[in-house]
């Protein structure tokens, strides 16, 4: 009887274990992390890439409906080429940096999670706010758990697990106040976002 | 005042000349002028593949433009002590 009440015990403390929430940090100190995005203009498309990425990602492996947090980009690491694109991007016509120095995506609701292994896809729900304007927006994500692989990162200094992000969405400018049907012979207002992220949860 | 115009038209050449050659020899780009390329890598790890950036110079059509704009000026400049002389007679 004691024999069976320990078995069933442990079993119960190693579901517990399983499934236990897992906080992923996006600071990315290598600058692997980041942001691509691309809009249609007439010389050429104009194609930038943002690297100041931050935020965490609570999530539990095995539920992965359960995934909530809040990635968080510096509006002012978008970078273009072009010097003079540049400025007028960040500037108060554009992205406002100077007021707006946050766009950030506040996961909501996970949507249609399907797992193989430790990859997953789902859409993911979320409040996206740019340059002051927050509005609900649903992106397709490929999920990929990565247990143990942190310490491969780290050159063996941390321990963790790794949770790698994959998204690609469409935006439009005017939607967020930005320029909102101007400018259109110039720069489109399809924006075109590709994401691709990885988080760390350190071992304790 | 024709030494000064030899300058100016000299001057024009050299502009002209030097934008497009800088503009040739430097890829003929097609698009804006940048001032870093990006060339990809794959982080090993995690298999995300990011860009490097690396700071170049690159003229585009934008710097081609300007110069050939910038050259048309000095020539057209060159006749303007032409246009005084004609004005004071």
């Amino acid at each position: 009887m004691k024999i069976t009440r320990l078995l069933l015990a442990s079993t119960l403390l190693a579901t517990a274990v399983q499934a236990e929430e897992l906080s992923f940090d996006f600071k990315d100190p290598k600058g692997v992390n980041h942001i691509v995005f691309t809009m249609d203009a007439p010389l050429e498309s104009i194609s930038g890439t943002a690297n100041g990425i931050t935020g965490t990602i609570s999530a539990d492996p095995n539920e992965p409906e359960e995934i909530e947090g809040k990635i968080v980009v510096d509006a002012k690491s978008l970078s273009v080429p072009n010097p003079v694109m540049q400025e007028h991007m960040l500037g108060a016509d554009w992205l406002d940096t100077a007021k707006h120095p946050e766009i950030t995506f506040e996961i909501t609701e996970v949507l249609n999670p399907k797992k193989q292994g430790n990859e997953g896809t789902a859409d993911i729900k979320g409040t996206f706010t740019l340059k002051g304007v927050a509005k609900e927006i649903t992106v397709p994500a490929k999920v990929t758990y990565l247990p143990g692989r942190l310490a491969d990162r780290t050159n063996g200094q941390m321990q963790g697990d790794l949770l790698v992000v994959r998204t690609n969405f469409q935006l439009n400018r005017g939607d967020f106040g930005i320029k909102a049907g101007e400018a259109l012979d110039k720069v489109s207002d399809t924006i075109n976002v590709s994401l691709a992220i990885a988080g760390a949860a350190p071992k304790k | 005042m024709n030494l000064f115009r030899l300058i100016l038209r000299l001057l024009a050449l050299f502009v002209l000349t030097t934008c497009v050659a800088w503009w040739f020899f430097a890829g003929a780009d097609r698009g804006w002028t940048k001032t870093y390329v990006t060339r990809s890598a794959v982080d090993e790890v995690t298999g995300i593949s990011y860009d490097i950036r690396e700071d170049r110079f690159v003229p585009g059509m934008d710097f081609l433009v300007a110069g050939c704009g910038l050259s048309f000026a000095l020539v057209a400049a060159s006749f303007l002590p032409l246009l005084w002389s004609k004005h004071k007679l």
